[in-house]
């Protein structure tokens, strides 16, 4: 390994501060800037769906807001039915949740009446079986994070269940079998097939598996999810079903349907009496075609593949990138086409040369034109589409591909060229709106209400005096019995919650915590509110670990003792390992009480 | 919301401004300052005063290219913030990317006692237009934003030995080029 010399001057560094700034524009503009509030354990998908969740939903207030004279103009002149954007639709068929309809109903049921029946005495012994054996016995075997764990034996596998089965219970947000709320046993039943209960899960581990191969058939998820079968007390990953010969290539098949039938984007509903039927966002979507899908795949092919000929030419000492020979070989085998079309949404994959392009939402067929909006790595293009007055803003690493007459164009390039009218543009941005209406997150953060433009100061007095756990600065100033009882009721594997205010008067910031524990995991929402603006933060941890002793650099320290309290997910942390981490560690620091303050500082203290 | 209007909400001394950056361009300031900052708090804060500093320098600067200028600031508060926190609390790459660029500096070789910061950042952004388009975005992401190799293999796609290889020849490249100018590395 390299040694790094020790440098005698460091004044160089300075120099970087004086770069240009349009050369660090060229780079900025292009980052790909993962979520800043993601939960540690998602996968990369679950990340980005809620960058796009936050993204959306900032687009949609800023479009909604900058647009509605806009639309008013769009429906007066082209008598549009807003309806299915907006929810107030009167017919069925076109109704849309709104969010507010969403959030009471985050749970989306799992039924159609295509599927054959399953008893409530079958998923409560699926549900029996999953939490006892499933995860140690199966599903480790397909995550990396519990890599170790699949090195059990037997006995150790059945001895260790009981733990796993919480770890997978945190892990997941649910896997359902059943509408009820509370059941936090969420998932997606595909039917019984072959004797065989078929089931998928979403995960949030940081593997993804959002291609499924079984035989010859793929099958693809626009995140991370998992389909598993199960039969007689064993629950097997679909591909191990597969080869152990529970299933079939026509079972393959038929669960792939299935699956593209669920993602053909639309949505549960629930309505008075409670029963779910599924709808689609955009009701008169234009069916796609395998050969469609096929030529698309080619154009992209070549797009990709002229990219990687420009990359040689710049780079041709560059051993890692595909040579001209194997990508003209490959191109000639047509070896990349990865998956088949989805019902009315497709992947692409051209796995050989280290590009995946995830297809993630068909808006249509407009004449001779696909378009569809894409996760890709190619150089980020422009996220903000300006089409005349309509306008569609993406997270950054979002694309909308224009597919016409063999070649692949962006969103804008099209409309520029006149291959997209505005005809074609006005229907777009109304699908847009649709899908983005419902975008808009589920998640309301508990936090109790002060009113917005109270001051600092006079929320944490009447904090004070309310059922909150207090901070001034780092001195805990009321509410120590409220948050030992949380701590107690928690430790206990009881439901539990706790307020928190944490008040800086010389910043006059006051954050509002709230944190909420359900037996199985935390969920910790803030609401910062610093220099005039209010700012929502949410996390969700596995564990609280406590540290009662001296502080850590009691030289340094203002005080002799220590008693914290700290969210995490990894439970081997211990509050030295999270100071002494260089790495980015994502931890929540609840409570803390500082005691026996040195006498030189007991001034700090506050006097209330 | 556009730049333009944001830049014209901080004309307009309209606090939306503060709001509108802060949805746009929330994930990239973290992204930013977690290269310098290890924990979320420091970051958070970090962002808070960036928004603070652009309301009390927007007017009078006009910024051509918003996300860039609020980077720059974000970038310049972490570094601040990283300095004077604990080793902990500092992002991981700080002190490895700040030694691998100064690596081009020979052992016990100081730079003129006149080094101006100002005219080094000039010939570095005359190297880096020199430079091909991808080769200055790995600098940048490497020397300006304290991007790990593995960060900016993501962004960029590029394999991570194409990246160091690359680095290593600019930093070459970079170090005759000053020295011409008279910087004796």
């Amino acid at each position: 390994m390299r040694e790094i010399p020790v440098f005698k001057d460091t004044r160089l560094l300075e120099a970087l501060d004086y770069i240009d700034r349009d050369l660090i524009a060229e780079v900025i503009n292009d980052i790909k800037a993962p979520d800043a509030d993601a939960v540690p354990g998602q996968s990369k998908k679950a990340v980005w769906r809620s960058v796009k969740q936050v993204l959306m939903l900032a687009a949609c207030v800023v479009l909604i807001s900058a647009f509605i004279p806009m639309v008013s103009y769009v429906i007066e002149r082209y008598d549009i039915s807003l309806g299915g954007i907006f929810g107030h639709s009167t017919t069925e068929e076109t109704t849309v949740d709104t969010p507010t309809e969403h959030a009471e109903n985050p749970s989306y049921p799992i039924f159609t009446p295509d599927l054959e029946p399953i008893s409530d005495e079958m998923i409560a012994e699926l549900k029996e079986v999953w939490y006892q054996k499933v995860y140690a016995a199966e599903y480790a075997a397909y995550s990396k994070y519990y890599a170790s764990r699949s090195d059990l034996t037997d006995q150790q596998k059945e001895n260790s269940s009981i733990i796993i089965a919480q770890d997978h219970a945190s892990f997941f947000t649910s896997i359902l079998f059943s509408t009820k709320k509370e059941d936090h046993f969420q998932g997606r039943y595909y039917g019984t097939i072959s004797d065989c209960v078929i089931f998928a899960i979403n995960t949030y581990l940081e593997d993804e598996y959002n291609v499924i191969t079984i035989g010859k058939t793929s099958i693809i998820n626009d995140y991370s999810f998992h389909i598993f079968a199960y039969k007689d007390g064993i629950v097997k990953a679909i591909e191990t079903a597969y080869s152990d010969g529970w299933l079939n290539a026509d079972d393959a098949e038929k669960i792939r349907e299935r699956h593209n039938k669920f993602n053909a984007y639309g949505y549960w509903k629930v309505d008075e009496q409670k029963e779910y039927t599924y709808a689609k966002f955009v009701t008169d979507l234009e069916e796609i075609s395998d050969k469609k899908i096929e030529q698309i795949n080619n154009a992209l092919f070549k797009k990709n593949y002229e990219q990687e000929m420009l990359n040689l030419e710049k780079d041709s000492d560059t051993p890692e990138i595909l040579n001209e020979r194997r990508a003209k070989e490959l191109y000639a085998r047509k070896a990349y086409t990865l998956a088949k079309a989805q019902s009315n949404m497709f992947v692409v994959g051209i796995k050989t040369m280290d590009h995946f392009i995830n297809s993630f939402r068909y808006y249509g067929t407009f004449g001779s034109c696909v378009i569809w909006a894409s996760v890709n790595n190619y150089p980020p293009q422009e996220t903000v589409y300006d089409l005349d007055w309509v306008q569609l803003t993406y997270s950054a690493e979002t694309h909308v591909n224009v597919y016409s007459n063999g070649k692949i164009y962006d969103l804008k390039e099209a409309f520029d060229q006149g291959i997209l009218d505005i005809d074609n543009a006005r229907k777009l941005y109304h699908r847009y709106l649709t899908y983005e209406a419902y975008l808009i997150s589920d998640r309301t953060a508990p936090i109790l209400a002060f009113p917005e433009d109270a001051p600092a100061a006079e929320i944490y007095e009447e904090a004070k005096a309310g059922n909150f756990v207090v901070f001034n600065d780092a001195f805990v100033t009321a509410g120590e019995d409220i948050w030992n009882s949380f701590y107690e009721q928690c430790s206990s594997g009881l439901p539990a919650e706790v307020h928190i205010v944490n008040y800086y008067p010389s910043r006059s910031a006051i954050f509002l915590t709230t944190v909420l524990y359900n037996g199985v995991h935390f969920e910790q929402y803030t609401e910062a509110r610093s220099g005039g603006y209010t700012n929502l933060l949410y996390s969700k941890y596995k564990h609280i670990i406590k540290y009662d002793g001296e502080p850590l650099d009691p030289e340094s320290a203002i005080h002799r003792r220590e008693e914290v309290y700290i969210l995490v997910n990894d439970e081997t942390l211990t509050y030295p390992k999270i100071k002494e981490s260089t790495e980015s560690l994502n931890y929540y620091i609840a409570f803390t009480k500082l005691s026996d303050i040195k006498d030189e500082y007991t001034t700090l203290i506050p006097r209330e | 919301m556009k730049d333009e209007r944001i830049i014209e909400l901080f004309f307009a001394r309209n606090e939306d401004a503060l709001r509108e950056t802060e949805l746009k361009y929330r994930n990239l300031c973290h992204y930013v300052a977690s290269n310098f900052l290890a924990s979320k708090e420091d970051r958070e804060e970090t962002l808070n005063d960036s928004l603070l500093a652009l309301w009390n320098s927007i007017p009078p600067e006009r910024p051509d290219n918003l996300p860039a200028y609020l980077s720059e600031v974000v970038r310049r508060l972490s570094i601040n913030k990283s300095r004077a926190n604990n080793a902990w609390k500092r992002g991981k790459n700080v002190q490895i990317v700040g030694e691998e660029f100064l690596s081009m500096i020979e052992d016990g070789t100081d730079l003129a006692a006149q080094f101006d910061a100002k005219r080094a950042g000039g010939l570095i952004s005359a190297f880096l237009r020199a430079s091909s388009k991808s080769d200055r975005k790995i600098f940048i992401m490497r020397y300006w934003l304290d991007m790990s190799i593995e960060q900016i293999s993501s962004q960029t796609g590029f394999g991570e030995s194409k990246i160091k290889v690359t680095l290593h020849r600019m930093r070459k490249k970079l170090a005759a080029e000053l020295g011409k100018e008279g910087y004796t590395v």
